[in-house]
């Protein structure tokens, strides 16, 4: 997928941008985050440490007040002390313990054991002690410390009374510090010690109420001091709860020693994340005394709370989705505006190409306004209205044309009407003719269509106008052709069904009577093929004449094939149509065509049909007329016959119509067997100095039988004038080259396997050109020897498609087949054909070899046969050979074949064959 | 059949040893977690307004931490020596009896008769209290004994007594005028050691303060209500104890003081505050949460040898006004605006 190249670098601008502005409202919410959460902290810490300040403050003034109290009530200090320490105690609760100690010298310290054992604390001793708590008598120093009073006094505590703090490490120094400097010492007790880890604060008192001013005074007066113990985390545990999230740590420090007196780890009630990004914030508070140092330390970590986080990322894809939402509005608006201005180009290119289309049409239009005023015209239309453009535009179409219906003679276009009589979304055509000075004898087809806008209002007319002359008389001649023979100029057979079905429909009401006459011609064929076709064409066109000549105008005269005519005559008695009958019959007895010097005597089988009630539908009149027209051919030609339903003839007409979903069935369900019948050759054998003939059956000829479902079968004579009426001939035909063609190549090296075979072929394949092929690729299919088979065609179907099947002929010769000319001397047998046909062996009609023995004639007729043949080249063979007799005169004769029921029956394949080459006289004349 | 009663015995047996874990269960969690027996042995009996305010303040301060066992030795009411003896002994049957974890008592009697014959240097840790001035006669502390000592503020006392009468209600207040060694002073007690202990300590005060202490011991109550009458010629009457006086009857007492009272009178016991204008008495209840206290820090491991001995120091101020109001007496202002009324 590739980005569109304008849209590409603005996407690409469009994410560094967001990358930028991410970037930046990252660092922007880093930045506020940094500085909320710093000034936050600061002022928390800030707080805090004033908080402390006032806390140390308040225990300073505690202690301040309880070196007044010492020196205020000299009489009873410790039951004053007493009583104030434990209102302090009572009332501060971060103050673990409040003690006393004395400055004693070596002088004065046995009376002060005795004071202190009376006083209550019996057995006063003072006492050296070891920072692990063990307790020791350490030699008498000169001055000593010795700790005389605690409060809360408990039995945990109560140990430490006598205690010399001097015996501790450096303490001693610090509190000889103090007593001199009047400062207050800050340190911590041992941690095996009562309150040890605790911060301590001493602070000295001096005898007499007033405080010396000097260090040396100071020294001489002092009297020891007060200690207070602070439990910090007592003292910050309010600070802390609200500082959860600091890490606090306060530490005290004098010389060179470090007591860390609380710590607290920080507790986040949300994780932060990204803390990397931030450097610790701290800040330290410090207490320092001469003699010490207490510092508390603050510290805190920013760093983004998930919310934040979530709000961060969201507001960064927000934004994001904002920019470019508003990148893809610019983008889509540029696209936008490219695409308009693409719109109006390919508008303004749309209307020059539509101006120019209409200028190069060839159709003249005419573009009109609301009021039917020109506002274009294309040079077809000037030319059509020989108009000047200047002198057009703007005028009413009505001032420049007007048009005349066509369809409606005389009758003038409204166009006005027409164009508002136009549906939405249509066009009205009208064919018309111009009504100008000029091309007034031109046909237009007009074509109106409305324009309208988008919101359907009509804002001009299209008019559109085609010279349509040349296609109406084109029209019109096909039409002419389509329903007029174009030979003779009569009506055609689709005219005259047309015509004979619109009589029908009309007898229904009209009660009328017609009559139809169907004319065969006959031997129309000798004329074309002696005179060729051009003399044909001449017949039919005198014919025509003649009989148009005979007829009223409005009976129809129609030439229904080659030489088929037909006439309808309407609304005729039947008296009348025997009249007429009688004068076409007569037209026909004295019709002679002459051509050159040849006459013809033009007959034609004619049938008559006399349409009454009875007759309801073409199909049943047609073929009447065809049953009539074949029963007049039937009764020996030049004939008419009238069609009565009644008739004989005309029943075996219809008989023969029942064939023909018999033969229909038979090929499509293979019901049709082939025999054979053998074929004798009659060899002539010179033995001892005698010829002999010994008649050897070397040859078979297959006939087809129609096998009924009874068992029963039917001779092609029965069902052969129905199949070629029925155009049904050539399919039999194929199907009988195909099976014989493949029983032969079966046949091949068993019994019968080197016989030839005859195949019959009819008239109809005959004239079929592509029968040639068939037979070639029937013998690539089944491979038989060609040699060994004979194709017999009558010697009529051979004359009638002469050229066709002289090509046939030798196309089954380049096979390697032989062609046998069948019934030879039946029909318009002319010797001169057989000049000019390519054939191998002629078969005598049976006609004459059934009377060879008794008649001269018959015999002279083989005789002459049976020369010319051998004169051709040709072998002979002669049909119907029933007895010994007729055999016998064959063999006079020379005849090479003889076939009939002497010589065998036709049976199955496997019947004849058995029968001729299994018995011992299998060579015999059967 | 013989399944089943297999299956019987089986499920019996599976019951019992269920029952068994089930007590052994109950049995360790209550070897393992005892709570601790303390003995509290009182030298008195029950009633008695001291010994009754040190258990009181030993049952609150050891509230729940071990359990307390009182035993009364009754030594007030059965004085000889004999009897005392039998109830030290009795006092030890029943420590034994109880495998008591850490023994209290209260005042001299459970320190002479208990403690020295049967627990000095035991196993067994004690805490005394109430044992007056000091322990150091009964050879305490030791090893397993401390305690706290009852003391009187004798000397916060004197000098302050000595100085509460700002002018004289009559002739006989005259002697407050005077110096406090010029004073004269007397103590009514009754005949007993106690008594005599404190008359020889206030007498060793007084005579810091360069003067003597004249005394009346009784043991009579007719005897004692005499010597109240004949205190009134001197300049401070310190009140002692009632323990040992037969037939004090106290309504009478109160009468015959709010007749007789002439002169400045102050007692250190509470209980002898209806026959003195002012009172300077120490706190029984102290004794006892001290005691108590100690009991918890020897229970949590601490030794009681590393517990000193130490003594009472909280002391109450108290005016009995009625006194004042029928003696006319005029006491300075620094006494009577401090010192709780007593009525």
């Amino acid at each position: 997928m590739s980005l569109h190249p304008a849209i590409a670098p603005t996407r690409i601008h469009g994410v560094v941008l967001c990358a930028l502005l991410s970037c930046s409202l990252l660092f922007i919410t880093y930045s506020l985050n940094k500085h909320h959460h710093t000034d936050l902290n600061a002022e928390r810490m800030r707080t805090a440490a004033s908080d402390i300040r006032e806390q140390i403050g308040g225990i300073r003034a505690l202690m301040a007040s309880l070196v007044g109290l010492h020196q205020s009530a000299p009489a009873s200090p410790d039951a004053s002390m007493l009583l104030y320490a434990n209102q302090i105690l009572e009332h501060a609760d971060y103050i673990s313990s409040i003690g006393r100690y004395e400055h004693v010298s070596q002088a004065e310290r046995r009376s002060f054991e005795a004071n202190m054992s009376e006083s209550g604390i019996l057995n006063y001793r003072i006492k050296g002690v070891a920072k692990d708590g063990t307790v020791s008598n350490l030699p008498v120093t000169e001055w000593s410390y010795p700790i005389s009073a605690l409060e809360p006094l408990l039995p945990t505590n109560a140990r430490l009374l006598g205690i010399d703090l001097g015996s501790l490490d450096g303490l001693e120094q610090l509190l000889d510090t103090i007593a001199r400097t009047n400062d207050i010492l800050l340190t911590s007790f041992p941690e095996s010690w009562p309150y040890g880890g605790q911060l301590v604060l001493f602070r000295p008192v001096y005898l007499g109420q007033q405080t010396p001013d000097t260090d040396a005074t100071r020294w001489q007066q002092s009297a020891g001091g007060f200690w207070m113990s602070i439990d910090v985390g007592r003292l910050l545990s309010a600070l802390a709860a609200r500082m959860s999230d600091f890490d606090i740590r306060v530490q005290v420090e004098h010389g060179d020693s470090v007591t860390e007196l609380y710590v607290q780890e920080p507790h986040y009630e949300r994780p932060l994340y990204l803390r990397f990004l931030y450097p610790r914030q701290q800040l330290s508070e410090e207490w320092t005394t001469r003699s010490g140092k207490l510092s508390i330390r603050f510290e805190r970590q920013i760093g983004f709370t998930g919310s934040l986080l979530f709000i961060a990322a969201t507001a960064i894809v927000a934004f994001q989705l904002i920019v470019l939402q508003f990148l893809s509005y610019q983008s889509e608006k540029r696209q936008r505006d490219r695409e308009q201005a693409l719109s109006k180009e390919a508008l303004y290119n749309a209307r020059e190409l539509a101006e120019r289309t209409l200028n190069a049409m060839q159709d003249a239009i005419l573009t009109l306004d609301i009021d039917l005023r020109i506002s274009h015209i294309n040079p077809a239309a000037i030319l059509l209205l020989n108009a000047k453009p200047d002198e057009t535009l703007g005028r009413p179409v009505s001032d420049i044309i007007q048009f005349q219906l066509i369809e409606e003679a005389g009758s003038q276009l409204d166009l006005q009407s027409a164009l508002l009589n136009l549906s939405h979304n249509s066009n009205a055509e009208y064919d018309v003719i111009p009504i100008a000075d000029v091309h007034s004898d031109i046909l237009l087809k007009l074509t109106l269509t409305s324009l309208q806008s988008q919101e359907g209002v009509i804002t001009g007319h299209v008019l559109v106008m085609r010279n349509i002359s040349h296609e109406r008389r084109l029209t019109q001649k096909l039409a002419y052709q389509a329903n007029h023979d174009a030979l003779t100029g009569c009506r055609n057979r689709h005219h005259f069904e047309q015509a004979l079905a619109g009589v029908l429909d009309e007898m229904a009401f009209s009660g009328h009577e017609h009559a139809l006459f169907y004319m065969d011609l006959d031997q129309f064929k000798i004329v074309n093929d002696t005179c060729g076709h051009r003399a044909g064409d001449r017949l039919l066109k005198e014919l025509t004449e003649r009989l148009s000549a005979m007829i009223r105008e409005e009976d129809v005269l129609a030439r229904l094939g080659g030489d088929e005519f037909g006439l309808l005559l309407t609304n005729v008695t039947p008296e009348q149509t025997r009249n007429i009958s009688d004068r076409l019959f007569k037209l026909f007895q004295g019709f002679i065509f002459h051509h050159e010097d040849k006459a013809f005597a033009v007959r034609a089988s004619i049938g008559v049909v006399h349409i009454d009630s009875r007759c309801n539908n073409l199909k049943d009149v047609m073929a009447a007329a065809d049953i009539a027209c074949y029963a007049a051919k039937d009764s020996g030609r030049n004939s008419l016959y009238v069609y009565s339903a009644d008739d004989r003839a005309l029943a075996q007409r219809s008989e023969e119509l029942s064939w023909l979903p018999r033969l229909q069935n038979a090929l499509q369900d293979d019901k049709f067997i082939l025999y054979i019948q053998p074929i004798a050759s009659l060899h002539r054998e010179v033995s001892a100095g005698a010829t002999q003939i010994s008649p050897t059956i070397e040859h078979f000829e297959f006939l087809l039988r129609l096998r009924n479902p009874d068992g029963s079968e039917f001779t092609p004579w029965q069902f052969i004038r129905a199949a070629e009426r029925y155009d049904l001939m050539r399919q039999i035909d194929r199907w009988v080259i195909r099976t014989a063609l493949r029983t032969i190549a079966e046949l091949d090296g068993g019994p019968g396997g080197h016989c030839s075979y005859s195949i019959n072929l009819s008239g109809q394949s005959v004239a079929d050109p592509t029968l040639a092929d068939y037979i070639r690729e029937q013998f690539d299919n089944y491979k038989p020897d060609p040699t060994r088979v004979w194709f017999e065609l009558t010697e009529t179907a051979a004359i009638s498609n002469f050229s066709i099947a002289v090509d046939l002929f030798k196309s089954i010769r380049e096979c390697g087949s032989l062609i046998a000319l069948d019934d030879f001397g039946s029909g318009l047998s002319s010797f001169g054909y057989l000049k000019n046909m390519p054939i191998d062996i002629i078969k005598i009609d049976g006609q004459f070899v059934q009377g060879i023995a008794d008649s001269k004639f018959d015999r002279h007729m083989v005789l002459a046969i049976h020369q010319l043949s051998e004169t051709m080249g040709v072998k002979t063979v002669a049909e119907y050979v029933e007895n010994e007799d007729i055999l016998k005169e064959l063999m006079d004769i020379g005849i090479d074949y003889a076939q009939g029921h002497l010589i065998g029956k036709p049976a199955t394949v496997e019947d004849t064959l058995s029968r001729c080459f299994s018995a011992p006289d299998a060579t015999g004349t059967g | 059949m013989a399944d089943q009663t297999s299956r019987h015995c089986s499920r019996r047996s599976g019951w019992r040893a269920v029952t068994a874990a089930c007590l052994s269960l109950i049995a360790c969690v209550a070897a393992a977690s005892p709570t601790p027996l303390c003995l509290y042995v009182s030298s008195y009996h029950p009633g008695h307004v001291w010994s009754d305010g040190i258990e009181r303040g030993l049952r609150q301060t050891i509230d729940g931490r071990c359990e307390v066992t009182s035993f009364y030795m009754d030594t007030n009411r059965r004085p000889s020596v004999n009897d005392m003896q039998n109830a030290g002994l009795a006092a030890f049957e029943r420590y034994r009896n109880l495998q008591a974890d850490i023994i209290i008592t209260s005042d001299d009697n459970a320190a002479r008769y208990l403690i020295v014959p049967y627990l000095l240097d035991g196993d067994t840790p004690v805490v005394f209290s109430g044992i007056n001035w000091s322990a150091e006669e009964y050879g305490l502390p030791t090893g397993n004994v401390t305690g706290i000592v009852e003391v009187a503020p004798l000397r916060h006392m004197l000098i302050n007594t000595l100085s509460a009468v700002k002018s004289p209600a009559d002739e006989q207040a005259r002697s407050q005028k005077r110096l406090p060694g010029e004073a004269r002073i007397l103590y009514l007690g009754s005949d007993s050691p106690g008594d005599l202990k404190m008359l020889t300590r206030i007498d060793t005060i007084a005579n810091s303060f360069g003067t003597s202490v004249d005394s009346i011991l009784v043991n009579e109550f007719d005897s004692w209500l005499s010597g109240y009458r004949l205190a009134q010629a001197y300049d401070l009457v310190i009140i002692g104890n009632n323990a040992n006086v037969r037939g004090f009857d106290h309504d009478v007492a109160r009468r015959h003081a709010r007749l007789h009272t002439r002169t400045l009178s102050v007692t250190y016991n509470d209980w002898m505050m209806d026959y003195a204008v002012l009172g300077y008495t120490r706190l029984a209840e102290e004794q006892g949460e001290w005691a108590g206290l100690a009991a918890i820090a020897i229970l949590d491991g601490l030794p009681a040898g590393e517990i000193p001995v130490v003594a009472n120091r909280r002391f109450e101020t108290w005016l009995n006004t009625r006194l004042v109001e029928s003696s006319g007496l005029v006491l300075s202002p620094h006494v009577t605006q401090r010192a709780k009324k007593y009525q």
